[in-house]
């Protein structure tokens, strides 16, 4: 390993300690041990705080981290909270880095990266290639929607990390429906991004079997040390198989469900379908088409034909029409009430 | 009260405050700075070290809704480990508005332990 590289990773645990909530203030000592534990060697004092004083004041380095040290606490911290050396911007010669592995990235995404991770590679990607513009020119070329945006995404590389190497977990989940705040244990399967938005699929506990968790609606999630319940690959893929979204209605089926489309929207919805089950039921002259899907009735796809209606109209089964009109009655009578209230905004 | 973790020099305990109609827009909350852990048979007082994302008194944080919530977390010296049960106490006597819990037994045959403890 070059020394470069383990410097860096030193900078990587410092940085790790000094964004520890759980233990604020780590002194020269809780500093060294945790690089130790990390690189398995020993390292003095003055080699630590040498990192330290190279982080707050190397120009090269680029990281001019705001380190201070507590005296009343006797430890080290960021006068910056939000402050993290991972929120430094790349640099050139951090691109042409990137740049240079991202061939080699590329050609797993077809094998070894799971299929829902191959659309957030590419974004990347495009990414990559923008801020390789960038450099030379500073007007945006490809623009991508921004997940980083998205309430909890900061746990997504803790997530991450538990899918990947089968590490339960102990997060605080807040439900928006039921209005509650639930200490739950999962066992993390899968990261799936749906509309922008990312979800934890994990065996849980609590539930015995598998659930949905809207990244925005988990809270402190905790590694935990005890056996990883393991579901089958077969019944996770079988679970988002036959869905449109991430939550499906609880105890129904796959079912065919039928969908008028406007003409002007069998375009959108032919060019862009929304289950690989998609069919064309029955053609009509004006270009106007019946759809047919085979799907687990959800959420999601309720949305779906709440946002493209009138040109889009569920036909059957019959929940799926009703949850639909009753949506859109209510969205009618709150119009209906917010046109007498508009006086009072 | 949503969940207690034991870590070596501290102890952390993770809360979920749920508003309803009772106060006009939820009200407001804050922590007495004077919070504390009173170990059962010892009555040994372990006093609030931090609290974070609730603001400690005087200060409030004011709820936007009936519907609106809080999670937030204080932080207790470490419980002894012979130590199996105790109350956490705002404030006494009690009252409805206070976070008081009494009787809270900790189960060390049924905790968890957790991985990456600093």
């Amino acid at each position: 390993m070059s020394l470069n590289k383990e410097a860096y990773i030193r900078y990587k645990v410092i940085d790790e300690c000094l964004t520890n909530r759980f233990v604020t203030y780590p002194t020269i000592q809780d500093l060294i041990a945790a690089c130790e534990r990390k690189l398995g060697k020993i390292f003095s004092v003055s080699a630590i705080q040498k990192d330290i004083k190279a982080m707050k004041e190397d120009d090269a380095l680029g990281f001019l981290a705001p380190i201070k040290f507590s005296r009343q606490f006797n430890g080290y911290y960021y006068a910056d909270t939000d402050y993290s050396i991972n929120t430094i911007p790349l640099n050139s010669s951090d691109i042409e880095a990137l740049d240079a592995v991202s061939d080699m990235l590329e050609a797993f995404t077809g094998s070894r990266i799971s299929e829902n991770f191959n659309q957030a590679v590419e974004k990347i990607f495009a990414s990559l290639k923008e801020k390789k513009f960038q450099i030379g020119k500073k007007q945006r070329c490809i623009q991508t929607d921004t997940y980083n945006q998205q309430k909890g995404f900061e746990n997504f590389e803790r997530l991450l990390h538990a899918v990947a190497n089968r590490i339960p977990v102990c997060f605080i989940h807040y439900s928006y429906k039921k209005r509650c705040f639930n200490s739950v244990i999962t066992h993390p399967m899968l990261l799936k991004e749906f509309q922008n938005r990312w979800y934890l699929v994990a065996y849980s506990e609590q539930h015995k079997g598998l659930r949905t968790f809207g990244l925005d609606r988990i809270r402190d999630p905790l590694f935990l040390d005890k056996p990883f319940h393991e579901v089958d690959e077969r019944i996770v893929n079988a679970y988002f198989s036959h869905i449109y979204g991430t939550y499906p209605w609880p105890g129904y089926k796959h079912q065919k469900i039928y969908f008028y489309a406007s003409a002007l929207m069998s375009d959108y919805i032919k060019a862009n379908p929304i289950h690989e089950s998609q069919k064309e039921h029955n053609v009509k002259s004006d270009g106007s088409i019946v759809f047919e899907v085979e799907l687990i009735p959800s959420q999601e796809l309720v949305n779906f034909f709440k946002q493209f209606s009138p040109d889009v109209v569920v036909l059957k089964p019959s929940p799926i029409v009703k949850a639909v009109e009753d949506a859109l009655k209510t969205a009618f009578f709150r119009y209906r009430m917010n046109h007498h209230e508009t006086q009072t905004v | 009260m949503l969940r207690i973790i034991l870590y070596e020099k501290l102890t952390r305990i993770d809360f979920g405050h749920q508003t309803d109609s009772f106060y006009i827009r939820g009200g407001w909350v804050n922590i007495h700075p004077e919070t504390f852990i009173r170990i059962h048979h010892s009555k040994e007082k372990l006093q609030m070290l931090k609290a974070e994302n609730i603001p400690v008194k005087p200060d409030k944080h004011h709820f936007r809704s009936t519907v609106d919530n809080l999670y937030f977390t204080l932080y207790f010296p470490p419980l002894p480990d012979r130590y199996l049960s105790f109350d956490l106490i705002e404030d006494e006597p009690a009252t409805t508005t206070l976070f008081n819990y009494y009787n809270i037994r900790i189960n060390k045959a049924k905790a968890i332990e957790l991985l990456n403890k600093i």
